[in-house]
């Protein structure tokens, strides 16, 4: 539901980025989401193309890697995927866990010229 | 022709509210503020709780609140009438309060009259839980009404909070809410939370909820 808000702090940091290295288009932009941040890949693309409209991100496309989320075990020191196992541990039982990724939306690279 | 070319950025986006989020915490523990974020549906009774606890403890602990709502300053009026500092905030179709806006919201806040600070996310169990404000714990609010079935299908709200509210128990007679169910869920999800059953409405189970906030601030 806050893909916006994403959407416009994407576009802001492509515009500082391609700025400084002397980008004047953007082709593409490439973001990893993570799982646990409830947000929907389709809501963010739409987003940067209405926020993106008399830009140089205008005709940007997007590309979006999906990053389940990885609990880690602090009993048996494990990883496992929360969408498989939620919030126990599926090697001893333990919920001594914290999430150790899928918490993330990294932009990782963009491309223009 | 100009040459295309790739950059690598490799920042995290929502590291950006992260930060801010720990600059607001900084902020609150060096002036001994106590701050705590209450996230529900719309309507399981955030407005209605703060004001009978607001009625409760402020004689002993002065309290400010920063009210969230999408649009009115409905809220922020009830809250005013009980004679505490408020600030309203309106996000404007946004679905959550996220860390910028308590920095800006607590500059209009006369802070050194205050020890407990209650900030009301906008009505949504969904997305505020996916933003640090930089509160020293988060309150998830679940009435009796909206079914027991809601811990699980909306879990992240659940899994972030320090104390669940099962709030409207009055009402427990007239629906199927299984609080079983609800319990093994929690369990299941966040079993560090801590659980008060009440109706903030009647005033029953209102004490050890009470009890708790006068700890926590003292702590």
């Amino acid at each position: 539901m806050h893909e916006f808000g994403f959407a416009q702090q994407i576009l802001f940091l492509a515009q500082e980025t391609a700025r400084l290295n002397g980008i004047s288009k953007i082709s593409k932009i490439k973001v990893i989401l993570g799982e646990q941040l409830n947000i929907m890949p389709e809501a963010l693309e739409f987003a940067l193309c209405v926020l993106g409209k008399g830009t140089m991100a205008e005709t940007a496309a997007m590309l979006i890697e999906h990053r389940k989320a990885k609990i880690q075990c602090d009993t048996c020191a494990i990883r496992y995927y929360w969408a498989e196992y939620g919030y126990r541990c599926p090697e001893c039982g333990s919920r001594d866990i914290r999430i150790v990724e899928g918490t993330e939306i990294i932009m990782e690279y963009l491309e223009g010229e | 022709m100009r040459k295309r070319m790739q950059v690598k950025i490799l920042t995290d986006i929502a590291k950006v509210n992260a930060d801010l989020a720990g600059e607001n915490r900084l902020f609150f523990k060096n002036r001994g503020l106590t701050v705590l974020n209450f996230i529900s549906s719309p309507g399981a009774g955030k407005t209605t709780l703060l004001e009978e606890t607001i009625k409760r403890v402020n004689k002993d602990i002065p309290v400010g609140v920063i009210e969230g709502d999408i649009q009115t300053a409905r809220d922020g009026e009830r809250i005013g009438a009980l004679g505490v500092p408020v600030v309203q905030l309106n996000t404007r179709g946004a679905c959550h309060l996220d860390a910028v806006m308590i920095t800006r919201a607590v500059e209009e806040l006369p802070l050194e009259d205050i020890r407990l600070l209650f900030i009301e996310n906008v009505g949504n169990l969904v997305c505020p839980a996916s933003f640090d404000l930089g509160e020293d714990g988060k309150v998830v609010i679940l009435s009796v009404p909206e079914g027991s079935d809601k811990v699980a299908k909306y879990p992240a709200a659940f899994e972030r909070a320090n104390v669940c509210i099962l709030n409207k128990i009055d009402l427990l007679h007239y629906t199927d809410f299984d609080r079983e169910k609800f319990y093994r869920d929690i369990d299941m999800i966040n079993p560090e939370i801590t659980v008060f059953e009440m109706s903030a409405c009647s005033g029953e189970g209102m004490e050890p909820w009470i009890h708790w906030l006068k700890k926590k601030v003292l702590e």
